[in-house]
C-alpha cells in the first residue's frame, strides 16, 4: 500500500497531506483493538485538521485499551484522480488502511456544503453510498454535527446518526460495536437495533418520509415497532466534568486554526434568532479558570505552539474573560506566545478587555453587528447598540489594533434597503474613528466589512422563514459593493448560488437525497471551494432528480406544519421558537437567560441541565 | 547573545515537507523541548533561526544546517538532546558547534551542495554525462524575478559522475552561483518525476576542497 502510495504523491500537490507522522499522532497496534474507527472529514487535510470536535474524539478513543481511532480526510482532486486511476482506495492516515477494513467510520457534518465530499468518499473507499446496500462486509456508517439536526437529506446514506455532543455517546456506540463484533456474524440490522437503543442516537432506516398530493412533507412514519417518535441530543451537563484533551497532532503543513483550542464553554443564551449554534449547544456551561489555564499550559508543552485560541460560541460573554485574561498575560508575557479570539460580541468587549489582552501578540479584531440598522439587530435579537460598537472601537484602536474585520448577515428576515445601506454607515463610522485616532508611525487603519447571506437554519426562530431570492440577495451585494467603495475598506462576500444550495439543504427533506446522488455523479464536490463549484450541474442534478433548487431555498412554512426535522430534538420546544419568531416579527427583543430572566425554551427542564456560570458579578 | 550551528538530516517519513514546513517545525520543536530562544523584533515576533539553504519538497538529506539564537545558560548537549527528543520521526540533529560572535551565517558561506541521483532509467548514462561535461558551455533557460534569463552553467558542475548505485552530483549552491537538481536532470535529458534525490552534503567549498560548515567557523 506504501509504495503504491509512494509512486503518486510526487506528482501531487502538498504530498505531505497525505503522509502522516505528525508529531502526536498515534499509531496503535490494531491487534490490540477490539474496535476500530476512522474519523473521516470531508473536506481536505488543512481543513479537517482544524477541526476541535475531531481532536476529541481522537483522543478519548486512542485513550481507551480496546480501540483505535485514525484519520481520513477527502483527497484532493489531483490526489483522487491519481488514486482512481491507479485503483487505490481510500485510506486513513496513520496506518494508510483501507478504510472498508475499519468497524466504524464517522463523518462529521459541519456545512452542507461537504455533503458531497461524503460520498465521494464512500464512493473513493469502494462503499455502497445507501445504508440499505451494503452488507456485513461493509463497516458501519455513522454521522455527527451540528447538520445532523437536520441530517434528513442524508437519511438513506447513514446507518446511525449522533445528534448533540458525542463525547458520551461515542464511547456507548463503540462499546455496542465491540459488543456486536464478539457475538459474529450478525446481520447489520441487529447492530443498528443495538445502537438504536442508546440515547441521542437516530437510526433514519426505521423511519420513512411521507409527502401530501401537493408534495409537500406531511409527516415521518415508523417502520420497526418500538422506534422512538423523537431523538433527544445528548449533552455534557458540567464542562469542568469533561477532561480535557492531553494533546493535539501537531500538522507538518499549514493548517487552519494552526494554534492550541481551549473551549473555554459550551453553548450561548444570548438567544439571537438567526443563530443555529446558539440554539443547539444550550444551556451555556463554562468551564473555570484554574482548568482552563492547565490545560492551555499543557497543551502549549505537549505542542509547542505559539498562539492560543480561547473558543466558544462567544468568548467575550465568558464570566471570568478579563480575569483569564489578565492571568494570561501575566504567565506569557515576553514568551512570543499570542492570544486570540475569535468573533468577539461588541457589547461584552471593553477597554479593560482590549487593554488585558494587548500585551499579547496582537492578531486581527473581529466584530459581529451582523445587521446594520438597531431595528434589524432587535428583530434578530442581536443587542448591540451603535454606541456599543463604537465604543469597542475606540477601545481596539486606542490599545494599538488598525486591522477591524466586521461580520453582517443580508436577506435576514424584514430587511430593507436602509438596513442594507446602514452597514455601510456603520463600517465608515468605524473607519473615520480609526482614522481620528490613528497616530503617526502606526499603521492605517483598515475596516474589513464581510457579508454573508443569511440562510435560515432549523431549530431557530426563523425556520419557517424563506430565503431572499437570490436576484434580491445579488442586488444588496452590489448595492453594498458600491458603498463601500474606499482604500480604508475591504468588502468580502460570496457568490449567491452557494448560498442557495446551503439554503436548500438546510431545511431540506428526504428527497433531496437522490440530488445529492445526481450530483456527485456529475463531478460535484468540494463545494465550499469557490473554483471547484458547478452551479450547472447542480442544476442538472436538481432536474435529474426532479427536485426545485428554489422551492426549497424559499420554502415558507406556517405555524402547525410538520417540519421534516422535528423528530431530531435539540431540546427547544417548538412553540418557544414561534414565539421568538413572532417577537421577532415585532422588533422585540429577548434577555439573555443567564443573566435576565428565563426565555421559557425549555431545554433545563427537558434534559435536566442548567446554566452553569463560574463566576459572580457584573458582565453584562 | 550566543549562536549553535546544527547538522540535521531530512529523512524518508518527512520528505515531502517543504522548507517553510521545516521551519515551523524546527520552531515549535525549539518550544516543545524548552530550549529558549532570542526572538525576532516586530510585530510577528519568531525565534531566530537561520538555514543554509532551502530542501526542496521531496528531497531527503543527511545535512542540512541550521543556526540558532539561543539564550545563555543552555550547553551544546543540552539543546541537542533536548531537540531530538522532540522532534518529530524524520529530523534528526546529528553535530552541532557554538559559532564565535563574528563567524558568518551559515547561508552565506556555503557555496556547494552534493547530490546523490537514483534514476529509474539509466541507458547510455555514462555517455550522457561524458558529452555533457565535454563541453565548455552549457545553457539553460531560467525564470527570475527579473524575467527570463540564459545562463552558462557549466562552470557549477564540480563534480558529476555514474556511480554504482547512483549519479553524484556537485553542483554550486548560494547566492554567488547556484544550479538546481532539475536543471542538471533536464540537462541529462532525465524525466525528474522519475529521479530519487538525496542532498549528501553543504560545503564550503575552497580550492583545497570541500569544508563542512561545522569545522569552518573560525576562519573566515
Amino acid at each position: 500500500m506504501n509504495d503504491r502510495i509512494e509512486r503518486i504523491l510526487p506528482r501531487v500537490m502538498k504530498p505531505a497531506r497525505y503522509t502522516n507522522n505528525e508529531y502526536n499522532a498515534v499509531h496503535k497496534n490494531w491487534d490490540d483493538a477490539d474496535v476500530t474507527m476512522a474519523l473521516a472529514f470531508p473536506d481536505v487535510y488543512e481543513v479537517g485538521m482544524g477541526h476541535l470536535g475531531y481532536k476529541l474524539l481522537y483522543n478519548t478513543i486512542n485513550a481507551r485499551t480496546d480501540a483505535l481511532a485514525e484519520r481520513a480526510y477527502a483527497p484532493w482532486v489531483d490526489m483522487e484522480a491519481e488514486m482512481k486511476s491507479a485503483g487505490l482506495p481510500l485510506f486513513s492516515l496513520e496506518s494508510k488502511t483501507p478504510l472498508t477494513a475499519f468497524d466504524v467510520i464517522g463523518f462529521t457534518l459541519q456545512y452542507e456544503m461537504s455533503y458531497t465530499n461524503i460520498l465521494k468518499m464512500l464512493d473513493l473507499a469502494g462503499i455502497p453510498r445507501r445504508s440499505q446496500e451494503r452488507t456485513q462486509e461493509h463497516p458501519l456508517i455513522i454521522a455527527g454535527g451540528p447538520c445532523a439536526f437536520n441530517v434528513e437529506p442524508l437519511a438513506p446514506f447513514f446507518d446511525a446518526v449522533v445528534l448533540g455532543e458525542a463525547e458520551g455517546a461515542i464511547h456507548e456506540i463503540l462499546d455496542v460495536v465491540s459488543a456486536c463484533k464478539k457475538r459474529a456474524p450478525l446481520a447489520r440490522q441487529d447492530w443498528t437495533a443495538s445502537l438504536g437503543r442508546l440515547a441521542g442516537v437516530y437510526i433514519p432506516a426505521w423511519y420513512e418520509a411521507q409527502y401530501d398530493d401537493q408534495g409537500a412533507f406531511s409527516g415521518l412514519q415508523t417502520v420497526k415497532d418500538d422506534a422512538p417518535d423523537k431523538i433527544t441530543k445528548r449533552v455534557i451537563p458540567d464542562m469542568e466534568q469533561l477532561p480535557g484533551p492531553d494533546s493535539f497532532i501537531v500538522p507538518f503543513i499549514e493548517v487552519v486554526h494552526d494554534r492550541v483550542m481551549v473551549e473555554v464553554m459550551r453553548g450561548c443564551t444570548r438567544g439571537c434568532r438567526f443563530c443555529q449554534a446558539g440554539m443547539l449547544y444550550r444551556p451555556a456551561r463554562e468551564r473555570s479558570v484554574e482548568t482552563i489555564k492547565k490545560q492551555i499550559q499543557d497543551l502549549l508543552a505537549v505542542t509547542g505552539y505559539d498562539e492560543i485560541s480561547l473558543t466558544s460560541l462567544s468568548t467575550g460573554d465568558y464570566s471570568c474573560i478579563r480575569d483569564l485574561a489578565a492571568e494570561l498575560m501575566q504567565e506569557y508575557e515576553g514568551t512570543g506566545t499570542a492570544l486570540s479570539l475569535p468573533s468577539l460580541r461588541v457589547d461584552s468587549f471593553s477597554v479593560e478587555l482590549a487593554k488585558e489582552i494587548q500585551r499579547f501578540r496582537k492578531t486581527g479584531l473581529t466584530f459581529a453587528p451582523e445587521a446594520g440598522t438597531q431595528r434589524l439587530r432587535n428583530v434578530i435579537n442581536k443587542n448591540v447598540t451603535e454606541d456599543q460598537l463604537m465604543e469597542a472601537c475606540r477601545g481596539a484602536f486606542e490599545a494599538g489594533w488598525h486591522q477591524m474585520k466586521l461580520y453582517f448577515m443580508i436577506g435576514l428576515p424584514t430587511e430593507t434597503m436602509d438596513d442594507v445601506d446602514g452597514i455601510a454607515r456603520l463600517a465608515f463610522r468605524v473607519l473615520d474613528m480609526g482614522r481620528k485616532l490613528h497616530k503617526a508611525g502606526r499603521r492605517r487603519p483598515t475596516v474589513t466589512v464581510s457579508v454573508s447571506s443569511f440562510v435560515p437554519k432549523v431549530d431557530t426562530p426563523f425556520q419557517w422563514e424563506p430565503q431572499d431570492t437570490p436576484g434580491l440577495l445579488h442586488k444588496k451585494q452590489m448595492r453594498l459593493k458600491d458603498a463601500l467603495k474606499h482604500p480604508g475598506i475591504q468588502y468580502q462576500y460570496h457568490d449567491v448560488t452557494t448560498s442557495v444550495l446551503e439554503a436548500a439543504f438546510a431545511r431540506g427533506d428526504r428527497r433531496l437525497a437522490e440530488v445529492l446522488e445526481e450530483a456527485v455523479d456529475r463531478g460535484c464536490g468540494f463545494d465550499a471551494w469557490s473554483e471547484q463549484f458547478r452551479y450547472s450541474n447542480w442544476q442538472e442534478a436538481f432536474s435529474a432528480a426532479g427536485q426545485n433548487l428554489h422551492g426549497y431555498a424559499q420554502q415558507c412554512f406556517a405555524e402547525n406544519d410538520v417540519l421534516p426535522w422535528d423528530h431530531l430534538d435539540a431540546g427547544i420546544e417548538k412553540s418557544f421558537l414561534w414565539q421568538e419568531y413572532q417577537a421577532a416579527l415585532a422588533e422585540e427583543v429577548t434577555d439573555d437567560c443567564r443573566i435576565g430572566s428565563c426565555s421559557g425554551c425549555g431545554v433545563c427542564s427537558a434534559l435536566k441541565v442548567k446554566n452553569i456560570v463560574q463566576g459572580g458579578g457584573d458582565h453584562a | 547573545m550566543p549562536r549553535l550551528r546544527a547538522r540535521f538530516s531530512k529523512e524518508q517519513p518527512v520528505k515531502y515537507l517543504s522548507h517553510l514546513d521545516v521551519v515551523r517545525t524546527f520552531e515549535r520543536s525549539l518550544k516543545r523541548a524548552g530550549i529558549v530562544m532570542h526572538y525576532s523584533e516586530g510585530y510577528h515576533p519568531k525565534p531566530k533561526l537561520s538555514f543554509a539553504s532551502a530542501l526542496a519538497v521531496g528531497v531527503t538529506s543527511e545535512a542540512e544546517y541550521v543556526d540558532l539564537d539561543i539564550a545563555e545558560g543552555q550547553s551544546c548537549n543540552q539543546v541537542v538532546t533536548g531537540l531530538n527528543g522532540a522532534l518529530p520521526q524524520g529530523i534528526e540533529v546529528h553535530e552541532a558547534v557554538f559559532l564565535p560572535p563574528e563567524a558568518p551565517a551559515a547561508m552565506a558561506v556555503v557555496n556547494a551542495a552534493s547530490y546523490c541521483l537514483y534514476l529509474e532509467e539509466t541507458e547510455n548514462l555514462c555517455a550522457r554525462i561524458r558529452d555533457l561535461l565535454h563541453e565548455n558551455e552549457l545553457w539553460i533557460r531560467r525564470q527570475t524575478k527579473k524575467g527570463q534569463r540564459t545562463i552558462d552553467v557549466r562552470r557549477w558542475i564540480f563534480a558529476l559522475e555514474a556511480r554504482e548505485q547512483c549519479v553524484y552530483l556537485e553542483a554550486a549552491s548560494g547566492s554567488s552561483g547556484n544550479l538546481r537538481v532539475e536543471e542538471v536532470l533536464r540537462l541529462l535529458d532525465a524525466d525528474h518525476e522519475d529521479v530519487r534525490v538525496h542532498r549528501a552534503g553543504l560545503w564550503i567549498r575552497k580550492k583545497n576542497g570541500l569544508h563542512s560548515p561545522l569545522q569552518e567557523v573560525y576562519r573566515p
